[in-house]
């Protein structure tokens, strides 16, 4: 904290940032978020494509900066100042561990049901943990319910109430161990107690659940658009990528409460984006018309694109997939915003009705 | 490995009707979930290993990750309803 604020100040007082205010500190913040989210997406586009031509690399390029400036901002969790890079080799330093602890569980719990004499002893214990902050409480929760045998089932502060099915397994766990080792990971940015305290305020309940989906979405996105850009050459297309992409927004909606999404996102938008697909599909197949073919006959584009047949043929399908999957995707939302509200959705401008309250009573904000 | 890949597959298939049993006849609603849980879990490690039998992997998994998002998903909104609703 004491660091980010020296910074700063070194940041306002130069005559630079005085004069520019494109050189603030919260800008290259920004910018570095940016690049940092365009970068982990644009490997995970690499990772699935398998197609390394100019097209589909260039595709990938332009989905991912779309969605590194969409929803880039859900991969940076805010743990504050600190030395945020170190934490890298720590955690995979960690994931061996982790594994053999999965493993050797396994194994346990494997001997645990093939006995003939029953062990079990389930039961639910509190474990206090001397943890701060958030993300290593969320790290730790996911390991313990990694490692058959026992399970998070909630976080409440600072004590975890967890779900033991042997003595055995509780015992493991009671010993600290792997609460120590998640201690030592976030080493580095366990100075930052005050800010993290803070958070853990604001987003109390869920944390876990929050923290999980902010981090998937944006890869579940890329993938969406995956599945659309590479429609012709494996499973999927227009209308399977269009359900994944709604589904990372009603897995947000799930998390941060429907009336959060509604103002991102809102049912207007929602109408524009299905109306906008049909136009897109519509109008690729009137093009066809106009230019002289049948209704979606896409080797009459050739005369617009000049390209060669079969590359036109390609281009058109991939135009009507990308205006297949945004409609799939808002009617798909429109959908589940009708059941979750029971049909009842307030205007953009007027106060929340109470069926979202009732929806998701625990979301303050 | 081929056949190796079969038998693993049939097997978990043969694994998938107890739990089939349960979701069905389950007195409770969260009996219900949990195996329908169980059964997409399953239902991933057949798809992989069909992706082996047919030997177009990189399909199978495409699919497979499909299903588990929306494994996740299902399971999250099951949740979320009973934390909401208090009862079961």
């Amino acid at each position: 904290m004491d660091k980010k604020n020296a910074t700063h100040r070194t940041h306002t007082y130069s005559p630079l940032t005085a004069y520019h205010p494109i050189f603030s500190q919260r800008r290259i913040e920004q910018v570095r978020h940016f690049a940092l989210a365009f970068v982990l997406l644009f490997l995970f586009w690499l990772l699935l494509s398998g197609h390394y031509d100019i097209f589909h690399i260039s595709i990938g390029i332009f989905c991912c900066l779309f969605i590194s400036y969409t929803s880039g901002d859900f991969l940076f969790l805010h743990i504050g100042a600190g030395d945020t890079h170190l934490i890298i080799p720590r955690l995979l330093m960690y994931i061996p561990w982790l594994f053999y602890q999965i493993v050797s569980s396994n194994i346990h719990l494997v001997k645990l049901v093939f006995s003939p004499i029953n062990r079990l002893n389930p039961r639910i214990l509190p474990y206090q943990v001397k943890l701060t902050n958030g993300l290593s409480l969320v790290t730790l929760a996911n390991s313990i319910t990694l490692t058959p045998g026992t399970i998070t089932i909630e976080l409440e502060d600072n004590t975890f109430f967890i779900h033991a099915i042997d003595d055995a397994s509780a015992n493991d766990l009671l010993t600290g161990e792997m609460e120590n080792r998640v201690d030592k990971v976030f080493l580095p940015i366990a100075h930052t107690k005050k800010r993290s305290r803070e958070m853990l305020a604001a987003e109390a309940d869920n944390l876990i659940v929050k923290t999980v989906v902010r981090l998937f979405t944006p890869f579940i996105q890329i993938y969406a658009l995956y599945v659309i850009a590479h429609g012709h050459y494996s499973p999927g297309g227009g209308f399977q990528g269009g359900v994944i992409l709604a589904a990372g927004i009603i897995l947000l909606s799930l998390a941060f409460g429907l009336k959060k999404t509604l103002t991102k996102i809102t049912e207007r938008l929602i109408v524009m984006l299905s109306s906008l697909g049909v136009l897109i599909y519509g109008g690729i197949g009137l093009l066809c018309l106009l230019l002289g073919g049948n209704y979606l006959d896409y080797k009459e584009l050739d005369i617009l694109l000049n390209i060669g047949i079969p590359q036109a043929r390609s281009m058109g399908i991939l135009g009507v997939e990308i205006g297949v999957g945004i409609a799939v995707m808002a009617c798909m939302i429109s959908i589940f915003y009708d059941i979750a509200t029971a049909g009842d959705l307030p205007d953009h401008n007027q106060s929340v009705d109470e069926n979202i309250e009732s929806f998701n009573p625990g979301d303050s904000n | 490995m081929e056949s190796f890949f079969l038998g693993v597959c049939l097997f978990l298939c043969l694994l998938v009707l107890p739990c089939l049993y349960r979701a069905i006849v389950g007195p409770t609603v969260i009996d219900r979930m949990v195996a329908i849980g169980a059964i997409g879990t399953k239902t991933l490690v057949i798809l992989v290993l069909m992706g082996f039998l047919y030997k177009r992997i990189a399909m199978f998994i495409d699919i497979s990750m499909v299903y588990a998002i929306l494994n996740f998903i299902s399971t999250l909104a099951a949740a979320r309803y009973f934390e909401v609703k208090g009862e079961i």
